[in-house]
């Protein structure tokens, strides 16, 4: 089958360079991703490697790795199903809570648990360093940080930290 | 006083025994022997901390054999009398740590292994992890990012010299922090 | 044993609710846990419902590589696999390459293979010696522990370091190997086949181990597609699939080898599987030590760079010294991904440089992350004493699932 045909069908924004492995495909719209997701898994793409998010100033584009075990001709091909979201209006900048980083808004988008449970820790790790949240997921909850952490989204690029003494009891 | 048996008592029992172990507790023969015992059974807890602890596994194997020098990782808290802190702790880790420690009982010591438990090492400057000595007492370091395991050997020396220096006694209750 | 619950669909609704469960927290200060929690729903003697409690060694690797230099990742990347270190070096410096487009030489490429199969026979025992101990059994911990000792001596024969070695850079690798290396790789080979049968004997034939591993903890193949995992796991289900066949790297395209499937998919299985593989990694560095190429052992433009001092240096002692230039590298802006399939499972990276000196998005996933399905899908209706038998033969590692 040709790779490129069949992505061009779902999508038209796709970007294909082999020599550096390197397959994408983007949805620009949140109501789409669910036909777009179910249309890959028939193609044969049967598990999710990892979910991930990338932080630009103004969006951030919500990233699902996926490949296959059971095609012969998909084993080699790991496809990023990139999705970018804006980011909504912050709240007052100056509030602080305790010692860390002040209060900024989580992004929402659909969960594709549904379609591929292998997704199911994955995503629980990109709300917790993000600030993504997946809706329809059935146990979105912390997995890696301790309550100190609550609603800080580490790893966003306007994360800063200031310790003044961790509480150790 | 006579007792039901016909025995006769001269004094206060109480007062006769604390004497009795405050003067055998100076003794120069009772204090090498109370820490000849000690040095050659240090038991540490079998918590793994972090990545030096692979070290740790490999020097309780057959080639370094730390087990001739007494040094046998025990499963529970309450028999035990060393705490070997491997690697980095993070936030969540070191609750945990703190709490094992106060429930071991005393006289007991701190190993700091590795150079993530001395000075960060090379997750310094990381929102996560915390450095040995800011919530524990600490008696010897070893340096190395893993140490070998015959530094911990050399490690498990210096604490029986220490030991062996101890001017207080190893009968009463240690120092608390 | 109870009815066993295997709709995904009904697992993530069963209610533990009321008075008949008991809870019990397997924390992370026993011997039987590694550096976790794992929380368990009792009814009886019946596990109804697991939730692993991870995060204890979380060390942010990622956010950490996101604020260093380029060259400063390798470091932070091995130290968090510990038993197999030189394949995620290996991982790394494959993405990069790919970003930066060099192809290291012939003979780079086989000393890379040499390192990772070595690597992967000490990390197998590392975990056959782990199931030893968490099923009771501390003659085959001794073991085990024991036989790694010999590899270690070759891999510090070659690299200079024990554990981590940092032997593979962009553009090739740093040492070249020393006079006498063949002949004692060839008797360390010859005495871990004739041990191979002792462990044959006294563990892989043992009625107790056999009756505490057989039908405990099957996993089927379409729920191991469609969970995800990785590995000797997967392949023990029989999902014939392996990334230095299907999307190869190094000198696994010229290499001979065979990659074993069993059918059954429980304990069983998966501790045979590793003691093949073993038997697989023996034949794999002999063909390497017959068929190693001459020639440099980095790639020409790395070369071309260095200063006089230091290709003098290379040429007497076939040295690299860790080029100091390479602090300033920045490679040009593009995406990149990789895979490499290590002692546990399938390694994957996907980095972003927008041609600063510190990479813009550093992101990867290690195969114990995507094991951990199996604690909340597979432990389910067996009994408690099952649940170390279940933990032994998969052989998770907190510190590289956390990162």
């Amino acid at each position: 089958m040709n790779i490129k045909d069949e992505l061009l069908k779902i999508s038209s924004n796709i970007v294909i360079d082999e020599k550096k492995a390197y397959y994408k495909i983007v949805i620009e719209e949140s109501a789409k991703i669910f036909d777009a997701a179910n249309s890959l898994k028939n193609l044969g793409f049967d598990h999710v490697v990892s979910v991930t998010g990338v932080d630009y100033p103004d969006k951030v584009e919500v990233i699902w790795h996926v490949s296959s075990y059971s095609v012969e001709d998909l084993k080699g091909i790991n496809l990023a199903l990139t999705l970018p979201v804006k980011k909504p209006e912050s709240v007052n900048q100056n509030e602080t809570q305790g010692n860390l980083a002040s209060k900024r808004p989580p992004v929402t988008v659909p969960s594709l648990v549904k379609i591929w449970p292998s997704a199911s820790f994955n995503e629980r790790e990109a709300f917790e360093m993000f600030g993504i949240l997946f809706e329809g997921h059935p146990d979105l909850r912390y997995l890696m940080l301790p309550e100190d952490f609550y609603e800080t989204w580490p790893m966003r690029k306007d994360f800063t930290y200031q310790r003044a003494k961790v509480f150790i009891e | 006083m006579a007792d039901a048996e016909g025995l006769i008592y001269l004094g206060n029992l109480d007062d006769v025994a604390r004497k009795a172990l405050e003067f055998l507790s100076k003794s120069e023969l009772m204090k090498k022997t109370l820490s000849w015992g000690i040095d050659f059974s240090l038991w540490p807890v079998h918590l793994m901390t972090s990545c030096c602890g692979a070290e740790f596994a490999a020097a309780a194997s057959p080639r370094f054999d730390l087990e001739r020098l007494g040094f046998l990782p025990f499963g529970g808290p309450r028999q035990t009398n060393l705490i070997v802190v491997e690697g980095t702790t993070t936030i969540k880790m070191a609750r945990v740590v703190k709490r094992v420690y106060e429930q071991m009982p005393s006289p007991k010591w701190v190993i700091a292994m590795g150079a993530c438990a001395m000075d960060g090492g090379i997750f310094f400057n990381s929102y996560n992890t915390i450095v040995a000595r800011e919530y524990l007492p600490v008696d010897a370091y070893v340096p190395g990012c893993p140490p070998r395991p015959e530094a911990l050997a050399r490690a498990v020396l210096l604490i029986q010299e220490k030991i062996k220096r101890e001017k207080d006694s190893l009968l009463g209750v240690k120092n608390e922090h | 044993m109870s009815e066993k619950i295997f709709n995904i669909d009904d697992l993530q609704n069963i209610n533990v609710e009321g008075e008949k469960y008991i809870i019990l927290q397997i924390g992370p200060s026993h011997p039987g846990s590694g550096h976790m929690r794992i929380k368990v729903w009792l009814d009886g003697d019946i596990i109804v419902k697991v939730d692993p409690d991870i995060g204890f060694v979380h060390r942010t690797s990622e956010w950490l590589s996101e604020r260093r230099e380029w060259i400063k990742a390798i470091p932070i990347v091995e130290r968090i696999m510990l038993p197999d270190t030189v394949h995620a070096n290996l991982a790394y410096v494959l993405t990069v390459e790919k970003l930066l487009s060099i192809e290291p030489p012939p003979r780079a490429q086989y000393l890379r293979s040499l390192v990772a199969e070595i690597n992967r026979i000490t990390s197998h025992l590392y975990g056959i010696g782990i199931f030893g101990i968490f099923l009771g059994s501390s003659t085959v911990y001794m073991w085990a522990f024991g036989d790694r000792e010999p590899f270690i001596d070759l891999m510090e024969m070659l690299t200079g370091a024990r554990i981590t070695t940092s032997y593979i850079i962009p553009g090739g690798v740093r040492w070249d190997m020393p006079n006498g290396f063949k002949e004692r790789a060839e008797t360390v080979l010859q005495y871990m086949e004739r041990r191979l049968k002792d462990y044959e004997d006294i563990w892989v034939k043992n009625p107790v181990v056999q009756a505490r591993t057989i039908n405990v903890g099957v996993l089927k193949k379409e729920d191991a597609i469609s969970l995800g995992v990785v590995g000797p796991n997967l392949r023990a289900s029989g999902v014939y699939y392996d990334t230095r066949k299907h999307q190869p790297y190094a000198a696994y395209p010229n290499l001979d080898f065979e990659i074993p499937t069993m059918k059954n998919g429980d304990s069983y299985d998966r501790l045979l599987i590793r003691v093949e593989e073993i038997k697989q990694s023996i034949r794999m560095i002999r063909q390497i030590l017959k068929d190693l190429p001459e020639g440099k052992i980095v790639a020409d433009q790395i070369y071309n760079q260095l200063n006089p001092v230091m290709k003098k240096n290379y040429e007497e002692k076939k040295r690299v010294m860790f080029p100091a230039f390479m602090i300033h590298m920045r490679p040009p802006p593009g995406e990149a991904t990789a895979k490499v399939e290590a002692g546990r499972g399938e390694i994957f990276f996907y980095i972003k440089s927008t041609g600063d000196k510190y990479p813009y998005r550093f992101r990867w996933v290690t195969p114990s992350f995507r094991n951990l399905p199996f604690f909340t899908h597979v432990a389910v209706g067996h009994r408690l004493a099952d649940l170390p038998t279940i933990y032994g033969s998969i052989d998770y590692f907190p510190p590289e699932a956390d990162r």
